[in-house]
């Protein structure tokens, strides 16, 4: 069988240390990290169990921030009803990720650092995948199928699929990731933690070795309150998203003082859709200026052979995200 | 005695599956038994240049890597489609050839799973590739069996350009359904063990009549020398039907190491180490006078097929016994790809045609301004229109009829979007299902002793449907026992003749085996009571004992119950064997049957067409913003002869109706056309529905008698629920946006 050393360390400091001596990775709730390992695409040497580290556990709302540890469990979080009225955002795109039993087991530090989906990648028998094997092609952009790969943020090299929805929030609402490592603790806006494909789409993160993730916050604004995230996909109960949307808006009577729009399941990174926000500042949020700003959103993306829908049903799903958090803004549902 | 037959009895073996102690095939572990993993191909067409096996063997625990190099023993047998018991007739490892991506190319046999898992991703292989093709080209197909005399394969009655000529309104248009896998809960495995030369083979099938005949006749052993087991399937669909390779390399394997083997197949592997559902393209073109009679019909049906075998499942022949028309005509074309063999899967003939029918039918109606029930209903017809002869029974109006009620068609405005709800468009679509009722030959066992208790043994199958109950309830009715005192054994190679749990047969020729032993039973009994110098029925002619409900009744009016005439017995038991023979069966179909083939005497036979009709009803929701699509409300009503148990047929008809919803909406192989390969080959990704996707589904059973298919009257529901589904959906999503989704499945991507 494939063989890997296991530690499963009590203290953060420990965990720091086995992974630097070991080579290995970490381990929480493992739902990407043995399903890629059971498949033969990722072999790590040891894995470091850091579901010890009962201080990551929980999370806690305060009146500016709310903190999530690493180590919450995707369903408690989801499950919160406080968190719900305050940031239903972050609720909603837990709910709508995965399945129960999954969101059982997973933690949320892994969940923002989960990898993709892509087939390619996922299955040794292609030889061409850059991420996999650096430098050995793209099967997808090699005539493959591609109807579910990025349409935004891809390179010549990758075009592979973030395929979470929580990091939309994230992003959406300025979070800030923080980490320890063996260069010691530092604060990562969260939109800086994923890089880009480029030229080495093996790289996904700005994380370095070692480094562990230990918390996210999220700053708490008006446009939390009325936010939403929407996500159409092909099946209702558990599924990838075809196109999501993690949106927030503050309204001044009818106009937009803040906004906050993030896409999902179409970029190959958590998406900011910053010109698409602009778009609507200052504005009445209607119908009208909710399509526009779906329109700007996707305004560079490159579709690909087979995924030209998802530019219209992202702009589609952006408008009716907006719509929604409209009404939350004006006291609606 | 309590009536049996039509009623709602809770599965006999519930209790077994719920607790876990039901014995699947990956559950039995034979003394010291090792565990195989197969290795397979990266590459569609092409050589195996070099295999590298040192790894895998230096792997601790691996004992053996086995490739076409070195593997003895192996044996190939002939496929199906070239009429013998094999899943395929290409048969992997025999050389370095690779002709589908994903076969078999090394077998590792190791201490654990484990082990052999990994020994066999240490595998190295190097190629030489060919070109390759994955999926079919409708304008490159070929008219089936073409110079060889394959009857049905054209169908031509009347004059199809005058029936179009004439027609008021015309409908041409192709439909297009994808490639699907089964994906049953329940992985592919084998165990196999070796003693001498009699071989017990463990695995999970849908016949094993065939699987110990195939095994026996490839290795030269007498069938008693071969065992196979199978008592519980975890859901088949067709796709356990076969001999399949991993089946053959685990008998090998296991002779070749002189140890017990099992291998549990990988889900990305049961993707192509068996069968699937072929893609195809309908191609239909209908025409109506103004009435909406039919004057003209054609259907083309054209299906992939692999480049070794010729897949026929002749959809054809269903879609043609559907509707009055004097001008037919019918082809049956083919369609060569790079991939293994498909098969049979869950309506095999029925869910891609019926796609396409049903949809180009509802294209009708609206040219027609008609109501498409009506449409149906003005075309509906009691003879075969191609055979001319009638249908045994036929209650498709009457099916329509109960649906329409329980399901408010009559609220149904005609206009396309005309049915809105907040921010979803709401969209009401029909459509036919009908299955064809075959009937094979069948024998069963039952013994029944004068305690109280029957014994029922045929080498039939439950592959999830309920069939351990059905049988006991067949022989409680007419023993006049408790359901529970009747106790079956079924799934093993040398009990009773019994079919292939295929074709929805088992009910009808199984059920009607044990359903003529309990005859017999009677008969026997009537004999020995009646020659005994006392007792009730002493002294009567035993032809004119009659048995009903376990009592047995003289002409005069004496009865005696069965059970103690069974018990004055001096053997205190009796055992019979019942058969199922249909005058329409020849000897030819029998003797098929016999042998582990597929010998239906239907669904047309030379009196009569014998078929279960349906009408199903859905409501559909599309979401203005996300073009989400969702089935809110799905009715059906079914007419199929006697159903045998309320309860299970119920399941059976939903479980049907819900993978319809799966076929509608989400269920695809995808494929990578540069190397031929299949894709989501994993059930995150292969999406179905479940719980969470399904809201209401209504099941209508309605009375229906048959006389004719069988004695029972009983027709077969194991496939007839999923047939209208996807045609019903997609009329539906057409009522709601306008929108006419001619391709399988139906996505957001179509509605944006």
């Amino acid at each position: 069988m494939l063989n890997f050393a296991y530690h499963s360390p009590k203290t953060l400091a420990d965990a720091i240390d086995a992974i630097r001596n070991s080579g290995g990775d970490i381990l929480a709730g493992g739902t990407t990290m043995v399903d890629l390992m059971k498949i033969g695409v990722h072999e790590p040497p040891a894995l470091v169990d850091i579901t010890g580290l009962a201080d990551l556990e929980g999370h806690e709302i305060g009146p500016d921030r709310i903190r999530f540890g690493a180590l919450a469990r995707m369903t408690h979080v989801a499950d919160d009803a406080d968190l719900v009225s305050v940031a239903p955002v972050l609720t909603e795109s837990l709910w709508k990720a995965a399945s129960p039993q999954l969101r059982n087991v997973a933690r949320l530090g892994g969940n923002i650092l989960q990898r993709t989906r892509c087939p390619y990648f996922r299955d040794t028998a292609y030889s061409q995948c850059n991420k996999r094997d650096p430098g050995s092609g793209c099967a997808a952009l090699d005539g493959g199928e591609t109807s579910h790969h990025a349409i935004l943020g891809g390179s010549s090299g990758c075009v592979a699929m973030y395929p979470g929805d929580w990091a939309q929030a994230l992003i959406a609402f300025d979070a800030e990731v923080h980490t320890q490592g063996p260069a010691g603790r530092r604060t990562i806006p969260f939109a800086d933690l994923h890089v880009l494909p480029g030229d080495t789409p093996e790289i996904e993160t700005i994380l370095q070795p070692g480094e562990i993730v230990t918390g996210i916050t999220v700053p708490v604004v008006p446009a939390l309150k009325a936010s939403h995230y929407l996500k159409a996909r092909d099946r209702e109960s558990y599924a990838f998203a075809s196109a999501s949307a993690a949106v927030g808006v503050e309204l001044d009577g009818d106009t937009v003082r803040d906004v906050r729009i993030a896409l999902g399941g179409v970029a190959t990174t958590p998406w900011r859709a910053r010109a698409a926000e602009d778009s609507l500042k200052g504005k009445p949020l209607t119908e009208k200026t909710a399509r526009e700003a779906g329109r700007i959103a996707f305004a560079d993306a490159k579709d690909l052979k087979g995924s030209a829908y998802k530019i219209k049903l992202g702009a589609d799903v952006v408008a009716g995200a907006l719509m929604t958090a409209k009404s939350r803004a004006q006291g609606g549902e | 005695m309590a009536q049996t037959i039509n009623t709602a009895v809770t599965r006999t073996d519930a209790p077994r599956k719920v607790t876990g102690s039901a014995t699947y095939a990956a559950d039995v572990m034979p003394a010291g038994m090792l565990h195989g993993a197969l290795a397979t191909s990266a590459i569609a067409v092409g050589t195996l240049a070099r295999i590298d096996t040192a790894k895998a063997e230096a792997e601790p625990g691996v004992i053996a890597v086995f490739t076409h190099e070195n593997l003895p023993d192996y044996k190939p047998v002939k496929g199906f489609y070239a009429g013998g018991p094999g899943s395929a007739s290409f048969w992997p490892m025999e050389n370095a050839r690779i002709r589908y991506a994903g076969q078999p190319i090394a077998y590792v046999v190791a201490q654990t799973a484990a082990a052999a898992r990994r020994g066999a991703q240490l595998i190295e292989a190097r190629y030489e590739t060919d070109e390759s093709r994955i999926t079919m080209d409708a304008d490159d197909s070929f008219v089936v069996g073409a110079g060889e005399d394959r009857e049905g394969m054209v169908t031509t009655k009347g004059d199809l350009a005058q029936g179009l000529a004439t027609a008021a309104q015309t409908v041409e248009a192709e439909y297009i359904t994808p490639f699907q896998h089964h994906n049953p809960m329940e992985m592919f495995a084998a165990t196999a063990e070796w003693r001498g030369d009699r071989l017990t083979v463990w695995m999970p099938s849908q016949s094993v009549r065939t699987l110990r005949a195939g095994i026996a006749q490839a290795y030269g052993l007498a069938e008693t020398s071969v065992r196979v087991i199978s008592p519980f399937v975890g859901g088949a669909f067709g796709s356990k039907a076969g001999i399949t390779p991993y089946t053959m390399l685990t008998i090998a394997a296991a002779k070749a190491v002189g140890a017990p083997v099992r291998l549990i197949v990988t889900r990305p592997q049961m993707y192509t180490v068996a069968t699937f559902r072929p893609e195809s393209v309908q191609r239909f073109r209908l025409g109506a006078d103004a009435e909406g009679k039919l004057t003209a019909f054609e259907h083309i049906e054209m299906s992939q097929t692999s480049q070794f075998d010729e897949v026929v499942n002749p959809g054809t022949h269903m879609t043609r016994a559907m509707y009055a028309c004097p001008n037919i005509h019918t082809e049956q074309r083919l369609s060569r790809s790079d991939t293994n063999t498909g098969g049979f899967m869950r309506a095999p003939n029925e869910m891609q045609t019926f796609f396409g029918l049903e949809q180009a039918m509802d294209e009708l109606a609206i040219k027609l301004g008609m109501d498409p029930v009506e449409l149906r209903r003005i075309n509906d017809t009691d003879r075969h229109p191609v055979a001319d002869v009638p249908f045994s029974s036929r209650s498709l109006m009457e099916s329509y009829d109960a649906v329409a009620r329980s399901f408010g068609w009559a609220d149904r405005t005609p206009e396309v979007g005309s049915m809105t709800d907040g921010d979803w468009l709401v969209g009401y679509g029909c459509a036919t299902a009908t299955y064809p009722t075959n009937i094979l030959a069948s024998n069963a066992r039952v013994r029944m002793q004068g305690t109280g208790l029957a014994y029922i043994e045929l080498a039939a199958h439950d592959v999830g449907t309920g069939t351990y109950t059905i049988m006991a309830q067949i022989a409680a009715a007419r023993l006049g026992l408790p359901v529970e005192a009747c106790d079956v054994v079924m799934g093993e190679g040398d009990m009773p003749v019994a079919p292939i749990s295929g074709g929805s047969t088992t009910a009808a020729s199984a059920g009607s085996a044990v359903h003529d032993a309990c005859i017999k039973i009677g008969h026997q009994i009537a004999v020995q009571v009646s020659a005994m110098p006392q007792g009730p029925l002493s002294g009567v002619d035993p032809a004119q004992i009659a048995l009903e409900n376990g009592i047995l009744t003289a002409p005069d009016g004496q009865t005696q119950p069965l059970i103690e005439a069974v018990a004055s017995t001096p053997e205190g038991e009796v055992e019979v064997i019942g058969e199922f023979r249909h005058k329409a069966m020849t000897d030819e179909m029998i003797k098929a049957t016999f042998q582990g083939g597929y010998g239906t005497a239907g669904p047309v036979t030379p009196e009569m067409a014998m078929f279960a009709f349906g009408a199903e009803m859905v409501e559909v929701r599309v979401h203005r913003w996300t073009h989400e699509i969702r089935v809110p409300r799905l009715h059906g009503a079914f007419a199929a002869g006697t159903i045998l148990n309320r309860k299970t047929a119920h399941s059976q008809l939903m479980g049907g109706m819900i993978w319809g919803i799966g076929s509608a909406l989400h269920e695809v192989t995808e494929t990578d056309k540069p190397r031929a390969r299949f894709l989501n080959t994993n059930i995150a990704e292969y999406l179905i529905p479940v719980n969470a996707d399904v809201r209401e589904v209504r099941v209508e059973m309605l009375d229906e008698r048959d006389d004719y298919v069988n004695p029972l009257g009983v027709k077969g529901i194991g496939e007839l629920g999923i047939v209208g589904t996807a045609a019903a959906i997609a009329n539906a999503v057409h009522h709601a946006t306008g929108k006419r989704l001619r391709q399988l499945p139906i996505r957001m991507s179509d509605l944006v």
